[in-house]
């Protein structure tokens, strides 16, 4: 009888450790096609406004746009604005033309030496 | 007998001291803080040319700044990493730790002119030690204490 119930203690512990293992797994977010639509001499600023959302940096007059990313298993997501440069940061560079059109970008390794 | 007392006073001594909260230790290199950039080195980078470089190149090369002022006519990079030194221990009671620990700060300021054409740059290099709350408005909220070790003029 005791050794049926350290049996049946130690299934439940197993069985515990496992959801408490499952439930502590991420599956990534990233999308691996979010920067496909980048082209320059043919992408417009509306067009990145309007896959990327809010820019974490503006210059000249909405000229130059910068946006912060982070990169999983997945792909690439869109780290919005925070202080600070965390995990393998990327920042996204736009440059554009007066009418609006994508004329330069790089995507800098903010954490790489 | 005499060896017994001299390590009971060495025992309190050094307890004294952790109590008292000023014991140096050696701390070793941990490299760029969390949080920092490191795309920043000790020199100019070569591509910034005064009266030359725009807002643009830069941007594309450096990426965004950590600090903007004058409306964006002055950018400021910042890098911070723990290259080793001596750090302090404090007791304080239960609620000890290590603090002191040496930061050494890399700064480039750039200027740019009215036509976003780079008029000035210059880079700076110390050592800070990380006493807590002295660091965060140091390094964020007071770009003119800065101190500059070189002019580049080219």
């Amino acid at each position: 009888m005791i050794q049926f119930s350290k049996y049946r203690i130690s299934r439940w512990l197993l069985v515990v450790a496992l959801l408490l293992s499952f439930g502590c797994a991420t599956s990534p977010i990233g999308q691996s096609d979010l920067l496909d639509f980048v082209k320059d001499g043919v992408t417009t600023r509306e067009e990145v406004f309007l896959k990327l959302g809010e820019p974490s940096g503006t210059y000249e007059s909405l000229r130059i746009i910068t946006y912060r990313l982070l990169k999983d298993e997945g792909g690439w997501l869109v780290s919005g604005q925070i202080r600070g440069w965390y995990g393998n940061a990327v920042n996204l560079v736009f440059v554009f033309d007066d009418r609006g059109l994508l004329i330069h970008h790089s995507l800098v390794q903010v954490r790489a030496p | 007998m005499k060896s017994s007392v001299r390590i009971r006073s060495a025992v309190l001594a050094s307890t004294l001291l952790v109590l008292t909260g000023c014991v140096p230790i050696p701390v070793p290199p941990m490299g760029d803080r969390a949080g920092s950039r490191r795309n920043l080195s000790d020199q100019v980078p070569e591509f910034i040319v005064i009266g030359k470089t725009t807002r643009a190149e830069v941007l594309l090369v450096l990426g965004e700044p950590d600090q903007t002022t004058d409306n964006g006519g002055q950018f400021i990079y910042r890098r911070l990493s723990e290259e080793g030194g001596i750090a302090f221990i404090y007791g304080g009671g239960g609620r000890g730790g290590v603090t002191g620990v040496p930061v050494t700060l890399r700064v480039l300021s750039l200027n740019f002119n009215e036509n976003g054409v780079v008029s000035n740059v210059r880079v700076g290099k110390r050592v800070e030690r990380d006493f807590g709350p002295n660091l965060t408005p140091m390094l964020y909220d007071d770009p003119a204490s800065t101190e500059y070790d070189t002019t580049h003029a080219k």
